[in-house]
């Protein structure tokens, strides 16, 4: 097998997942609770509902809001999200897989063909 | 950041140390029981890296070691949203790991764990259809074999430690406790102080938070009396391996009392280049191993003032 022939597949794979990821997530916000970094980051004040369907619309080719932005700037990884999570996500996955579709927004390579599909993959660590 | 690992590995180890981290080229009977990831910054510290490999040596593991900056997890361009590089560094870091045939590959870098398991293995399973291998954490593979670890304990270690945590992993702070309960003579005290982000490095964003969150820990660690500060991850021992220098405890990475007690003599050499800081008189000190590795001055000069600034 060459990992090497398909990279531009990495990319629709990451759609995938994040589409599969739109479906699972509640929008519950859970994963927001659970995080060390909203206060240090100046969200703590956020709604946790809402910063948490502005990183799925991150994920799935949209512009997300600010506190959803702020959010994925500051994961630093701790992973007290992942068990906090009660539908089979890892937010981790999610909030940095955000932070890159967030960098590829503000960035001079915007993404191409966005996407909204749905998908049937699904991270669940 | 290649420049950095080439250049700091260097100035503390000889060429045929150097080599122990490169692939063996010695034809194979089969594939070895796993391969030990390196990942890149290790390197900066090589005695936590050297210190792993003496350690599968005593388990009489066969293992094939690869990493280093050329097999790169893909975690920077992962950050950055530049996933079509990315997927082409990290697929072939991927296909680099398989090649050797092992089905479990040991990561020490918890950044590389999450780059490779969380996030490009999963897409290579389902760009290609399967992963070719499980990526593990070092540590916890250790303390699967802690009770053979613990019979072959040779000195007590008598020391009073803390440990400078993160919870990136909840099951290799597991390990690690694990196996500090079967080295003789240390007591674990536990320090009820904030663990946050996977290394040092993940808190760059918020460097006051960050300096905040050291201050808290290295105060409750004088508190509590202790001789020994572990860090686990190697950008934390960056970060802090001199923050013992004229406090009441010391700093030391967690693989140097497991080797302690193993006994395996290691040398925290970054730390020494750190405390010497001076530029000019690092460069005095490495000078053997400068021209052993044939490196040059204006580039080691860089290398060390991007490391460790001038003073």
């Amino acid at each position: 097998m060459d990992g090497l022939q398909d990279p531009a597949d990495f990319l629709d794979t990451f759609r995938a997942r994040g589409a599969a990821i739109a479906d699972a997530c509640t929008r519950c916000g859970d994963c927001f609770r659970a995080c060390p970094m909203t206060e240090p980051a100046g969200i703590g004040d956020a709604d946790p509902s809402e910063t948490a369907a502005g990183i799925v619309d991150l994920i799935t080719g949209g512009d997300g809001d600010d506190a959803a932005v702020r959010w994925t700037e500051a994961c630093s990884g701790s992973g007290y999200c992942i068990p906090a999570c009660k539908h089979g996500i890892n937010p981790r996955f999610m909030v940095q897989l955000a932070r890159g579709f967030a960098r590829r927004n503000a960035g001079t390579a915007p993404l191409p063909n966005r996407c909204r599909c749905a998908g049937a993959m699904a991270s669940r660590r | 950041m290649s420049r950095g690992v080439r250049v700091l590995s260097r100035l503390q180890i000889p060429p045929e140390t150097l080599a122990r981290f490169k692939p063996s080229r010695e034809e194979r009977a089969g594939p070895p029981d796993v391969v030990f990831y390196t990942g890149c910054n290790v390197l900066k510290t090589p005695h936590i890296a050297l210190l792993c490999l003496d350690i599968l040596d005593l388990l009489g593991v066969d293992y094939e070691v690869m990493g280093g900056v050329g097999q790169c997890c893909g975690v920077y361009q992962y950050r950055a949203g530049d996933f079509v590089n990315n997927g082409k560094m990290a697929n072939a870091t991927i296909d680099g790991l398989a090649s050797a045939g092992a089905s479990t590959v040991l990561s020490w870098c918890p950044s590389c764990q999450i780059s490779i398991a969380e996030v490009s293995l999963p897409n290579y399973e389902l760009q290609f259809g399967a992963k070719p291998f499980d990526l593990n954490p070092f540590l916890t593979f250790l303390a699967s074999h802690a009770d053979r670890l613990a019979a072959m304990m040779q000195r007590r270690v008598e020391k009073k430690i803390a440990l400078h945590e993160r919870p990136v992993f909840p099951e290799v702070m597991a390990a690690v406790r694990t196996l500090l309960s079967i080295i003789p003579g240390a007591e674990l005290v536990e320090i009820d102080v904030p663990r946050v982000g996977t290394q040092a490095n993940s808190l760059a964003q918020l460097p006051k938070y960050k300096q905040e969150l050291v201050r808290r820990e290295l105060a409750a660690v004088a508190d509590a009396g202790v001789t020994t500060l572990a860090t686990i991850y190697h950008a934390c021992h960056r970060e802090i391996c001199d923050a013992g220098d004229g406090r009441s405890f010391e700093v030391v990475n967690f693989m140097e009392l497991l080797g302690e007690g193993l006994g395996i003599d290691s040398e925290d050499l970054y730390k020494r280049l750190k405390l010497v800081g001076d530029i000019d008189a690092i460069i005095a000190d490495t000078l053997p191993l400068i021209e052993a590795h044939r490196l040059d001055l204006d580039t080691v000069r860089d290398a060390l003032l991007a490391e460790f600034g001038a003073k």
